[in-house]
């Protein structure tokens, strides 16, 4: 801003001294004296204002050039508002320049006419014959008295020349030797004494017989004659020529009338001479006028246009930035005209904005505040929410739905419910009841479902309400749903631990009596009867023994399975614990391939060690009872898990012949084997096990055979 | 070798100093310039057509130095007007200082004469050795305003003589 003033200023005192000197410039050409020394400076003055102000204008060019190059706003309106003025301006200036320059060669020209000359130049010889008259009278005087003079001795030729003067017109007789040299002087004026000798150059032509006589100029305007003539020595001793010179005055009257007539005619002929240069002069100035004119013009121009446009380029680059989400925009009113009128309306338009802006931006922030809230409280919610629009879309989805689902956020939102089942065929169950009820338009249900995810079963209880809306009758449905397996199987384990205590309490009570007595039995009656009925009541006896037995480790395992014995956990490693256990088979179960390829170094885990084993053992007693091939291979590997952060998985994978779809479902539940003579709890204490330590157990089946999968959380300190 | 430089006397313009008549008494040296002086037909026409020229005389008496400028130790100008007398056909030189003035039927003669009319009186410094310098030059700004832009870019309008410096020995 100060740059920009400082500029200004200075290209207003260019103008003012550029003007200045125009001024004094025109004075001195109209002839005066006080300027025609200055002459030259100020015309350098002036042709170096107008060539700053021409840079001027160049700057001024170029920086619209690089501006337009650059298309910065509003440069587009000045270059036009430019190119207006111009063309505004620039014509009227030529026009005038033209004419101007035209009207004053004419003018000059009628300065002079014929008749004026004519009349100068006979005045002019009028006062030459007048003086040419004067001329011979003083000739003919100093002729007369040199020719008197040469009569005279030489040494008395001074005596007689005062008497001369007296007798004369002359104000001045002066005798001078051949060699030039005064020898006397005679001069009604004394202070003109030894002044005025003649000049040298007429000597010689005076010597060969020429006579001088000449009109001159005096100081003081006034003219005198000067004659010089030689004296002849034909009567000196020395026969020795002298000069004579005679000076002889015009009256006043008269010098004053012929120096008028010197002076017009000299003035006349003068300004004729000069005609062409003062011709040349003013239409040098005049052009310097129409550059400044034009120079000045431009700079109006640009000065202008940049301000018109000020403030129309402050418009646009608000309007920009309101555009790009910046309502508070002010812009400074400069003017009381339209343009600050629209400026002023600009800014309440701003302000208004700016304030209409804000409370939507804090409506806004509520209303996200709100979301945020409600997505957070959703998103600690153990329950799946979806909501859905009438259009079957799936607006909303918490974490909760996301991972039951077993789908990204991408995958549910703003997506068909009905594209659900193409992301997870398992889900349709789920999605059919939500289109049911969605179409039939229920205000409030409750159902459950079964969705499956590979070879898992998911129970869900899925609930779901109408979302009243304040326009339309209904505007979509909240579904709720819960994940109901967990729940199912933590009470079916709960009733199977309750059916195995009682059963274990019960069956076992009776069992040890029942095999006693049969054993006495045995003792008491065997060698009292017959070989016939002997062998039947050994082998009966046998038998209840052996079923007894049977039936008490049927209960012992139920036992096992019913108590929950207080874990014992210490940090440590699992790979020790999984060796130990296969060297056990390895050795008791000859024809068992064992593959370990377990992680190394292992990471620590929290576990009861006793009960971890127990784990280990029912596992490959499993795999090892439920394969009927000779040759049984097993692969325990243990990794770090991909899935779920700081967990660590153990895999038992055989090559028997798997699991069908019917145990696959309820493997780990009690009582759910494949062997004849298994108790069915084996999986289901593994299970236990693992749920103890925090860990979750799944099965599926491979290519050729069956996998089991242990995942456990890594100890952290 | 500065001095040389800056006072060279090589003529290289039309008109020059031939030399310096140098006469020097015990309290005065007096210095009367020759010169080769001649114009242009178009200063002539200027002169006849009623043109005032005025010419600057300028004469400098400097102590030299050799290895640094010249120390100067007076300084003389003065002007001379030459005018055309229309009623007796006579060129008029004119000492614009003293105002004594000298007509010339012969324009030739004029100028011939004008070293005789530049005549310069400087104060005996009385140095061993001492350098006199003079040049004649237009004066451009007597020049009625109309002619003197034109002047300035003519060629013809250019009658300064250079400097001419002369060595004396007023002791």
């Amino acid at each position: 801003m100060k740059k920009t003033h400082v500029k200004n200023s200075l290209i207003f005192l260019l103008i003012v001294i550029l003007i200045s000197s125009l001024y004094f410039l025109g004075l001195a050409v109209q002839g005066a004296e006080q300027f025609n020394r200055i002459y030259l400076w100020l015309f350098g003055a002036s042709v170096l204002a107008v060539f700053v102000l021409g840079m001027v204008i160049v700057q001024r060019f170029v920086w619209l050039f690089a501006k337009r190059k650059k298309n910065e706003p509003g440069i587009k309106l000045t270059s036009r508002m430019v190119k207006t003025f111009v063309f505004l301006s620039l014509p009227p200036v030529l026009v005038v320049y033209l004419f101007s320059t035209q009207f004053l060669n004419n003018y000059i020209d009628s300065w002079f006419d014929t008749k004026t000359n004519q009349a100068l130049n006979d005045s002019l010889k009028l006062g030459q014959l007048f003086l040419d008259v004067q001329t011979t009278q003083a000739l003919t005087q100093t002729k007369a008295i040199a020719l008197k003079l040469a009569e005279i001795d030489p040494p008395r030729q001074a005596i007689y020349l005062e008497r001369f003067l007296d007798e004369s017109s002359a104000s001045d007789l002066m005798l001078i030797s051949a060699s030039e040299k005064t020898i006397e002087q005679a001069s009604i004026n004394l202070l003109e004494l030894n002044t005025n000798p003649p000049p040298q150059s007429i000597y010689q032509g005076v010597r060969t017989g020429n006579n001088y006589a000449r009109i001159e100029p005096k100081q003081g305007g006034l003219l005198q004659i000067r004659i010089l003539v030689k004296v002849e020595g034909s009567m000196n001793l020395s026969n020795s020529y002298r000069f004579l010179q005679g000076l002889f005055p015009i009256k006043n009257e008269y010098s004053a009338l012929a120096y008028n007539i010197e002076t017009a005619s000299v003035g006349y002929n003068q300004q004729l001479y000069q005609r062409k240069e003062l011709k040349k002069t003013f239409n040098i100035i005049l052009f310097l006028v129409m550059m400044i004119s034009m120079l000045l013009a431009l700079v109006r121009a640009f000065s202008s246009a940049r301000n018109l446009v000020a403030p129309v380029k402050l418009l646009s680059q608000a309007t920009q930035r309101i555009a790009e989400g910046n309502y508070s925009q002010n812009i400074p009113v400069s003017s009381t005209d339209e343009i600050g009128f629209l400026v002023k309306s600009f800014n309440t338009m701003s302000s208004q904005l700016a304030s209409s802006s804000a409370l939507a931006h804090r409506a806004q922030t509520e209303a996200m505040s709100q979301k945020w809230y409600l997505e957070n409280v959703l998103s600690r919610l153990s329950s799946g929410v979806l909501s859905i629009n009438n259009d079957q879309r799936v607006l909303m989805a918490n974490s909760a739905a996301r991972k039951i689902l077993n789908l990204s956020s991408k995958e549910i939102i703003n997506q068909n419910i009905q594209q659900l089942n193409l992301k997870n065929i398992g889900l349709t169950p789920f999605v059919d009841l939500v289109l049911t009820k969605l179409n039939d338009h229920s205000e409030e249900w409750q159902q459950e479902t079964l969705i499956t995810e590979g070879d898992l079963r998911k129970v869900l209880v899925v609930r779901g309400s109408r979302i009243p809306d304040q326009e339309q009758d209904d505007s979509g449905m909240v579904v709720v749903f819960d994940d109901q397996t967990i729940i199912n199987q933590a009470q079916r384990d709960a009733a199977w631990s309750e059916v195995a205590r009682r059963l274990a309490h019960e069956v076992k009570n009776p069992l040890t009596p029942i095999q006693l007595s049969a054993e006495r039995l045995r003792l008491r009656f065997l060698d009292k009867m017959s070989e016939q009925d002997k062998d039947i009541l050994d082998r009966a006896t046998q038998t209840i023994v052996t079923q007894v037995d049977n039936l008490k480790t049927l209960v012992n395992a139920f036992s096992d399975y019913a108590k929950a014995p207080e874990l014992k956990r210490e940090a440590r490693g699992l790979n020790k614990l999984i060796q130990a256990a296969v060297d056990l088979y390895y050795v008791s179960h000859a024809g068992i391939n064992f593959t370990l390829e377990l992680l190394d170094p292992e990471p620590t885990m929290y576990i009861d060690k006793v009960r971890f084993s127990q784990l280990l053992t029912n596992l490959i007693k499993n795999s090892v009872e439920g394969s009927d091939i000779s040759n049984v291979s097993i692969t325990i590997s243990s990794f770090i898990s991909k899935l779920i952060e700081n967990n660590l998985v153990i895999k038992f994978s055989d090559q028997g012949h798997g699991f069908t779809e019917k145990i696959l479902a309820h493997l780990f539940e009690p009582y759910e084997t494949t062997k004849a003579t298994g108790s069915g709890l084996g999986l289901a204490i593994v299970k236990k096990i693992v749920e103890e330590h925090g860990g979750n157990i799944k099965a599926y089946n491979h290519n050729s055979g069956a996998t089991i999968e242990i995942v456990l959380p890594i100890y952290q300190k | 070798m500065v001095s040389s430089l800056v006072f060279g006397s090589v003529c290289y313009a039309k008109n020059y100093v031939i030399n310096l008549d140098t006469t020097i008494t015990d309290k005065t040296i007096v210095i009367i310039p020759f010169l080769s002086f001649k114009t242009s037909d178009k200063i002539k026409e200027a002169i006849d057509n009623g043109t005032r020229i005025q010419l600057i005389a300028k004469a400098q008496l400097f102590e030299p130095n050799n290895w640094w400028f010249n120390k100067e130790i007076d300084n003389k100008k003065f002007n001379l007007e030459v005018s055309y007398f229309t009623l007796s056909k006579l060129y008029v030189v004119k000492n614009m200082q003293s105002g004594k003035q000298q007509g010339f039927n012969d324009y030739e003669q004029l100028w011939k004469e004008l070293g005789k009319l530049s005549v310069f009186k400087f104060k005996n410094p009385s140095k061993e050795s001492l350098m006199v310098r003079f040049r004649l030059m237009l004066d451009k700004g007597a020049l009625p305003t109309v002619m003197q832009l034109p002047v300035l870019i003519d060629s013809q309008w250019d009658i300064n003589t250079p400097w001419f410096n002369k060595k004396i020995s007023p002791k």
